[in-house]
Parts: C-alpha cells; structure tokens; sequence
C-alpha cells in the first residue's frame, strides 16, 4: 500500500502554498510538522479532495485519487481541524450518521459505533447532544467518525487539541496501535505527540518540504554545536533547527 | 452604559427590530386588501374606499342616526345599480332579469356615481372598477353596520338589566348564591354606568382594523422574547463565569438589565403598535373620532369602562407596556433558572405553545377555565382584556378577568422583578443541578435505537425535520394554507339561469332538450313567468351554442358551467392563482433551504464530502428531500385549492370535453376537464420542484440558515409576492407564472402556444440547478480558494 504525492502544487494567486511537494507514504505514522501557513492542512485538503491541485498528482497505490472517486474515500478516514459537528445529534447519532455515509449498516455499523465510542471513552456520553460536549470530547467524537470502517489512511488534523493529558496520552497510544498496516499522517503543533508515536517526521516549511526522516535521525542530522531547549537535544530542537526562523 | 449598547446595538437585534417593523406596517397594509381577489388594483382601491367611507361619515356625523342609516341605504343602493348597468347593459336579456328597469342610458348610469370621485373615475377600466366597487361597497356596508349597532346598543344595555332582573325572579337563581345569579348582578351593575353614554356615529374603520391586526401582538412578543435572550447571551457563550466575576457583574447588570427590559417594553409598544396604528388610522381615515365614547366601536359593545377612544388607547398603551415588562420578567425568571443554556430554546416553545393551547383550546365551560384567561396570551392579546367582557369564577365569586389580571400585573411584576434579581445576583453558574440534561439522555436514548438505523434518506429527512426545525415550518405552513382563499369564484346574478344550469349540466342529448321543453311548460302562468322565460332564453341558447361548436370542433357537446371553470382557473382568477403561487414559493423557499446550508452551518462540509457516500449519494438524498418538501407545500397550497373548487363544482362534469368552454375551444389536446386538471396540477408540482432544485443550489452557498432563508426568500419569493402587492415589472423575475400555470394553460386554449414559455425557460433554469448544485457537491476542490497553512 503506497500514497505517493508527486510535484503537487497549490498556488493561492501569489502564494504558493505547496511547491512541486513530492513525497511517498507506505504504512506507519507520519508526523507532519511545521508553522502556521507551512502548508499542513493545504496537503490534508488536497490529499481528501477538499482543494483543487494546480499540478502534480496523488496516487493511492499507483492510481489517481481523483480517478478513484468513491474508491478512494472507501479506504480513507479523515478528522478535520475545525469542530464542525452536527451539534444537535446525540454522539451516538453521529457516529451513526458519518458510519452510513462510509457505507457501513446494520449490525456491523453498530458493532464499530459501539467500538469506536468505548475507544475514545464517550460510551458514557454517546446519548448526549454533541452541542453541550467540552471541547476536548467534540475532538474525541470527531476522532472517532474518522476511526470508523477501518480506514487504511488515516489523516488526522491536530487530533490531540483541546485534549487534557491523560487523554492526550490515551489517545497518543491508540494511535501507535492503528499504524499496523495503515498510513497515518498526523498534523499537529503539538512536537511531544509526534516524537512518541511517529515512525516518520515531515519537516514543511513555505509549501516546501524541508526534510523527512526518523524522529531519531532527524535529532541526530542536529549540528553538535546546538544547544538543545532542554537538557537533551529533541524534536523540539530539530523544529527550532529547521524550522525555527 | 455598555449592557445598553450591548443588547439595544447589536446588528442582530437591530435587524429583528427592523425585520418585525417592516413585517408589522407590510402585513397591515395587506390585510387591507381584497384576499380573495388580491388585484394589483386592490390595495389602491381599498385604500381610496375607505377614505371615501370615512369622508361620507364625516358629512353623516351629526345627523340623527335613522336619518343616516337611510341616507347609507340609499348609497348602497346606487352603486349596485351603477354596477349591474356596467356589467350587463351589453347583455340586455340579463339586464332585464336583475337590473333596474329605470337606468336607461350611460348618462342615467354614471348619474349615480357622480358624487363618488375614485368609482367615477375607474369606470373606464373594468379591472379596476370591478376592484373598486367591491371595496366601496365594503367600506360603506361597514358604515351601514355601524348604524345598526349603534341603534341596537342602547337596547342591549336595557337587555342586561332586564336579564338580571328577569333572573332573579326566577326559582332556581333567586336565591342569589349562585355563581350564574351572583354574574349576572355584577354584569348589570358594571354595565349601569354606561347607561347615559351617548354612543356616536363616526369613521371607525382605521381603530377597527388596527384592533382585528392581531400579528402587533405576536411580533410585540416576539421582540421581547428577543430582548430577553439577549441577557442569556454570556451563558451561551461560555462568559457566565467570566462575567459574574467582574465587579459590576451581579446586581449593577441585574439593574441595568431591569432598565432594558422596561425600555424595550416601552419602546417596541410604542413603536410596534403606534406604527400600525399610524398606518391604519392613515389610510382608513378615522382621525378625528377619537374623542368619541369607547363604546362607539362595535368591537367595544361588551366593555363596561367609561370612556372615550382616546383615553382607552392611552390606557392601551400603558397596559402594553406593563404587560411587556411582565411577560419579559417571567421569560428572563425561567430561562434564567434552566441549568443547562441548550435547552433554553425548547423550554421556551414548551412554554409558549403550553399556555397557548391552554389559552386557545381550554373550553370556556371547563372548571380549569381560570388558566385559559389567566394566561400569557392573555397578556398578549391585551386589547381582548376590554373587548371581551367576562367574569370567572373565583371561589364561587364572579371576578371581571380584566380586573383580575390588572390587579395580578404590578403583584406578579414585582415578584418576578425580585427573583429575576436573584438570579442575576445569586445563581452559580456551575453545579446547579441539570435535570433537562438527564431527561433528555433518557430520551435520546430511545431515539437513538432508531436513529442509528436510518438509510442516507432517512437521515436526510431527519436532519431536515427535527435539526432544521422542518416540522415546525410545516406546521406553520399547514395553519397559514389553511386560512388562504385560493379561488375567486363569481356567482351568476341570474338566479334562474343558475338553477336550470345545475340542473341540465351533462352531455347534451335528447333529453336536454325534453328538459327544455318541460320546463317552459311549467312555468306558464307562474308568478315569476317573464324572469323564467328569460333565464330559459339564455339557455337554450347556451345549448345551441356547445352543440354548433362541437359539430365544429368534433367533440361531444356537454352544458356545462362555464363560469365555475373560469372564474377558478382563468382570467379571472389570475390574481389569485399568482397569489397562491407566490406564497408555494415562499414556503419552498423556508422548506428547503436549509437542506443544502444545514452542513455549512455545521462545519462539516469537509468531512461529509471525504466520506465515500458523502458526495453523490449524499446530495441525491438532498435533492429527493428538496422535491419531497416541494410535494409537501404542492399538497398544502393546491390540494386546498382543489378542494375549495369542489365546494362549486361537483366532479359530474370532470369527463366533458374542455373544448365545451368558449375560452378552451382551441385546446390542441382532446381531453376532458377531469385530465385537464390533472395536468394543471401536475405542471404545478413540476415547478414547484424545480423551484426547490433552484433552493438546493442557492442555499448551497450560504453559511448558515438565517442566511439561506433571507436569500432564497428574496430571490425566489419575493418578487413574486411584490407582484401580486402590484409591483407588475417584478412578475417574470420570479418562477411565480409557471408555478401558477392556470393562466398559461387557459391561454393555450385560445391558441395561444407562446405561453409553454415561461415552463420551458423554468424547467430549464430548474434541471440547471439541480446539475449545478450536484456537480457542485460532489466535484473535485469545493473548498474556496483560500490560504490555509
């Protein structure tokens, strides 16, 4: 399984928000970092077919997502930055809704909603209006929809905002687990979620992708006279190092 | 200061202010038109009507009230001469049957319109006159009623006295410890003090129709439910805390906010009512009675308060004002007290449509009648306090509800003050405790059984039922299609000719003619022998005339009546059927446009249209529930409209040929009128649904629902309503012909095939729509342009 972006571009007039973007996903999780207008959720929007490409293509396993319209989506799971949520369904309904619009019924939608709400701990909540959720649990709601049909791409815009820790760390963990056999791209300016769980860090900076490596490789690509912001060079030192100005 | 500019400078509420205004005088102004025949000619001809009328009661004020009752008569009794000479003296057969044998010439005619300047000057459009003289004789038949009530009032008030008197001898109430003895006693004592008021002749036309415009109260409601709303704001905005915390957050704000209340009580009073009032007594006239006794008005025959109608309305205001302060404590007292700020909304409309159906549907008789007028509706309809006289039974004792509810109004008022400050002051924002909440997991939780089981098109129907309120404007659209008149049917004045056309109304075969014949031996030497002749004449003739045609046209002659078809579905319901269609398209407006805007509000346009069946198969559910909707307000508006044509038409004539109308003798299609009426009403679906497509695409592009009902309002809806209002340059800019199509299908039968235009151009703008609205949906980059990161 392979998601390759080959020279996708996005222009908005002047600004270009993704040049010529090259890069192939296989399975495991990618942490996307990099500063607000880097182009994160540029790549998001395109990659789920929210934004017009200018140029370049996105191929799921050698064909054009475009090509593969529905076929594509059947295999995607997508958690959206914004909290746009029904807020007048219950979770459960939700949950439900977004499981018949991926195609899922009967007892085995039902069997995923109750899976995914126990998941992400609103099996206490899930006949509760969304409308009266706290931030973080309209972010559990919104993660568990996407976790929904078994996606073998899972993208995940700043999953973890608005989370407490605990919750933070719950979510972190299951999110390592889902890697087996799945692409995971993870955006977040959150650098400590990405360090524990990322197989692969995506460094962007302008629409430009800086570098792409390890978290491990990368904090050793830092030049010896750096000096780390805590007591050991980290992620956080490689973003400061690349992407710091 | 801030709170103050905060709630009475917010663009929101400013638009509701000027929403509810605009709505107010527009509403009165069209209540004053003819809604049987809204004409474009309607509102100026009422308008002049009535100004006539009033300048008529002036010259009459003064003259004793027989005398003008007379001279009222006689009035009367000019026009509708004038008026059977306009419409039938190129008739002369019918003329002689109804008209007035000594109108004789045009100059005799227009004799007796001469004094009546806006009649005299329309006589040379017909449209217009015929408006014209319909809305005269109304405004004059009120003064005509008005001389009635006038001389019957002193008798009523002698009738009360008698009653109790009469009573009181009788056995069973004599004892006077009865609640019925015990009211009638107090009625004729409250009712003795207008025994010398001297009840006056004057122009009341403007005071009246201001106190029938009942939509003053609701929109006066409404704009201190707003008012109310406004002080809840911080908690729907998670600020409650925040606020409560500042220095001036309790009770300086609970005060302040007392001081809005009581400005907006005062200022949407006098700036709702006067302008309605303004309005009315501007175009009916009626100005210079108001120093009259109250009683003068018909609608003030049960009041027992002596004054006069100037001094009631400066009570009325008063009272207003005190009844908004009221209902707005008691609204801020509950909503204030709800834990949980998301249930606000339902706990009001459960308020609201609790007290009205107790105040609407309670009978008088029930023993629980004290929560019928001891109401919120009653604080509402507030001018109902005085028009309706009426005593409940309070612990065996009769208690007038006026007084009752003006004695209840400053004790209530100052308890709610006080707890409405306690709240502001004393309740904590967090740990109180939320039984909404709890009740409402209970019954989401046996929803959502079901919910979790619907298909796409369920949910679609779901989300456009209950999330966007659909339900609600359905119902509202049902009452409202109730109450319009959808037809305009003209009777025929030859009373005769009528009766024998019911009676023959068939083919046309030998025993039409065995009828014919019976019948003129039957009348030979009756009474009314001449008059019958007459109508017969016409008949025959009639018949003469469908059998020489259909010879002509090869179709089976039938007598039919003609008028019925074409006064319901032709010309001379055009303005009617525009009427009705005006008002489909606003109610597919309101249906649909939040199926396409609901996901936009939402946010979640992104993530649906990631989702494999969140494209295609998610918009073809929109556009099913779109023309669902359409079906829906078709069925409201028409098949009322049907079915008020079957109260002048039996389906007897359903199988004649439509080519057995002078009007549709062309119709290219040999089909009867039953098939006829099928297409009708099928073309008018179609549009209909066309128009919901066009919803569809429009709604797409609004961010929320507000927005979506304001613009698919002002593109589809509005034109249409402002050209049945008389704006006529707006007919053709909205789809308000074709959706009509009771015109163009009438016209196609006197050969003119011009008229498939305006449903070709709309079928087209209609299926566009639906493409671009799919195509818009589901296709590649949805997302404006915009930097993201």
């Amino acid at each position: 399984m392979k998601l390759e972006l080959k020279d996708l571009t996005k222009r908005y007039g002047d600004l270009t928000a993704l040049d010529s973007f090259t890069l192939t996903f296989e399975p495991g999780i990618y942490g996307i970092l990099g500063a607000n207008g880097a182009g994160k959720s540029t790549m998001m929007n395109l990659i789920t077919d929210n934004l017009k490409r200018d140029g370049g293509e996105i191929l799921f396993d050698g064909r054009d997502i475009l090509e593969m319209g529905d076929e594509f989506r059947a295999v995607l799971g997508y958690m959206p930055q914004q909290q746009g949520i029904y807020e007048r369904m219950t979770a459960e309904s939700f949950v439900s809704y977004i499981g018949r619009l991926k195609g899922l019924k009967g007892k085995e939608l039902r069997r995923q909603v109750d899976d995914v709400l126990k998941l992400t701990n609103l099996d206490n909540v899930r006949h509760k209006a969304v409308g009266q959720f706290s931030g973080g649990m309209k972010q559990r709601a919104l993660l568990a929809q996407a976790l929904l049909g078994d996606p073998k791409v899972l993208i995940l815009d700043e999953p973890t905002a608005g989370l407490d820790p605990r919750e933070r760390i719950r979510i972190r963990e299951f999110i390592s687990e889902l890697a087996k056999d799945r692409i995971v791209l993870l955006a977040t300016h959150i650098v400590t979620d990405i360090e524990s769980v990322a197989d692969k860090v995506i460094l962007m900076k302008k629409g430009k992708l800086i570098k792409s490596d390890t978290p491990e490789n990368l904090i050793a690509s830092l030049p010896e006279d750096w000096q780390p912001v805590a007591h050991y060079p980290s992620l956080e030192d490689v973003y400061m190092f690349f992407l710091g100005d | 200061m801030s709170e103050w500019r905060r709630v009475f400078l917010s663009k929101k509420r400013l638009g509701i202010a000027l929403l509810l205004l605009v709505f107010c005088v527009g509403l009165y102004v069209y209540s004053l038109t003819d809604t049987r025949n809204p004409s474009p000619y309607s509102l100026k001809s009422t308008i002049a009507s009535s100004r006539a009328a009033a300048e008529l009661a002036e010259k009459l004020e003064g003259l004793p009230i027989e005398e003008i009752s007379e001279r009222i008569d006689e009035y009367l009794g000019r026009i509708r001469d004038y008026e059977l000479w306009y419409i039938y003296s190129d008739d002369p057969a019918t003329y002689a049957a109804v008209g007035n044998s000594e109108i004789v010439t045009a100059e005799d005619a227009e004799a007796l319109i001469r004094d009546i300047p806006y009649l005299y000057a329309a006589k040379d459009n017909r449209d217009m006159f015929l408006q014209g003289y319909i809305a005269f004789s109304r405004a004059v038949g009120g003064l005509k009623d008005q001389t009635e009530y006038l001389m019957g009032y002193r008798d009523y008030l002698e009738g009360i006295q008698a009653q109790a008197k009469q009573q009181s001898q009788v056995g069973i109430f004599s004892s006077g410890s009865g609640f019925s003895q015990k009211n009638l006693t107090k009625t004729a004592k409250d009712f003795e003090g207008l025994a010398d008021v001297e009840v006056a002749f004057g122009s009341n036309a403007g005071v009246e129709s201001w106190l029938s415009f009942d939509f003053n109260d609701y929109a006066y409601l409404i704009a201190i439910i707003v008012t109310v709303l406004a002080f809840l704001e911080e908690r729907k905005k998670g600020l409650w805390s925040a606020i409560r915390s500042c220095r001036g957050g309790r009770l300086p704000l609970g005060l302040s906010r007392l001081g809005i209340l009581a400005a907006a009580a005062v200022g949407f009073a006098l700036l709702i009512y006067g302008s309605t009032f303004v309005a009315a007594l501007g175009l009916n006239g009626g100005w210079g009675g108001l120093n009259r006794p109250l009683q003068s008005l018909e609608s003030f025959r049960t009041c027992a308060v002596r004054t006069t109608i100037l001094g009631w309305l400066i009570r009325y205001f008063a009272l207003k004002a005190a009844s908004g302060m009221l209902i707005g404590l008691l609204l801020w007292c509950l909503l204030g007290s709800v834990a949980n700020i998301q249930f606000s909304l339902s706990v009001l409309l459960g308020i609201l449509a609790g007290e009205y159906i107790l105040y609407e549907f309670l009978p008088v008789q029930s023993v629980f009648n004290v929560l019928k007028y001891f109401n919120l509706f009653s604080y509402v309809h507030t001018s109902g306090l005085y028009t309706d006289y009426l005593n409940v039974n309070l612990f065996g004792f009769p208690v007038g509800i006026r007084r009752l509810m003006l004695i209840t109004l400053p004790i209530a008022g100052a308890i709610l003050l006080v707890r409405a400050l306690m709240i502001q002051t004393k309740r904590y924002p967090e740990g109180n405790k939320d039984i909404l909440s709890k009740l409402s997991a209970v019954i989401n939780r046996f929803f959502d059984i079901f919910r979790s089981r619907l298909t796409i098109g369920g949910w679609e129907a779901y989300k456009t039922l209950i999330l966007e309120f659909g339900v609600v404007i359905m119902a509202v659209i049902l009452v409202l299609s109730r109450s319009i008149y959808c037809l305009y049917n003209l009777t025929e004045q030859d009373y005769w000719y009528q009766e024998y056309l019911e009676e023959l109304e068939g083919p046309i075969d030998e025993s039409t003619y065995d009828y014919l014949a019976r019948a003129r031996e039957n009348i030979r030497g009756s009474m009314n022998e001449f008059q019958l002749e007459s109508s017969l004449d016409r008949l025959e003739a009639e018949v003469e005339k469908r059998v020489r045609a259909a010879e002509k046209g090869g179709f089976e002659p039938w007598l039919v009546d003609e008028k019925v078809y074409e006064s319901c579905y032709g010309p001379t319901a055009k303005n009617a059927q525009y009427r009705s269609a005006a008002l489909a398209l606003l109610f597919v407006a309101f249906c649909a446009a939040g199926i396409s805007a609901y996901e936009q509000q939402s946010g979640v346009t992104l993530l649906v249209r990631s989702l494999k069946r969140g494209r295609r198969r998610l918009f073809a559910a929109k556009a099913v529930c779109a023309a669902a909707m359409a079906v829906f307000v078709w069925a409201a508006v028409y098949i009322k409209e049907f079915l008020d044509f079957l109260k002048f038409q039996t389906p007897d004539t359903f199988g004649a040929p439509v080519q057995n109308i002078d009007a549709l003798v062309g119709f290219p299609l040999k089909i009867s009128f039953g098939e006829y009426l099928i297409i009708l009403y099928s073309l008018r679906l179609l549009m209909l649904i066309f128009a919901s497509f066009a919803v569809l695409l429009i709604s797409r592009h609004c961010a929320t629902l507000q927005s979506a009902y304001i613009v698919c309002v002002t593109l589809l809806a509005a034109p249409a309503l402002l050209s049945v209002l008389g704006v006529d340059a707006l007919k053709y800019i909205s789809p308000m012909v074709p959706v009509s199509s009771a015109g163009q299908l009438w016209a196609i039968g006197s050969g003119s095939l011009s008229s498939v235009i305006p449903w070709v151009v709309w079928s087209a703008i209609g299926m566009t729509a639906l493409i671009a609205a799919g195509v818009g949906w589901g296709k590649t980059g949805a997302l404006k342009n915009r930097a993201g990161d």
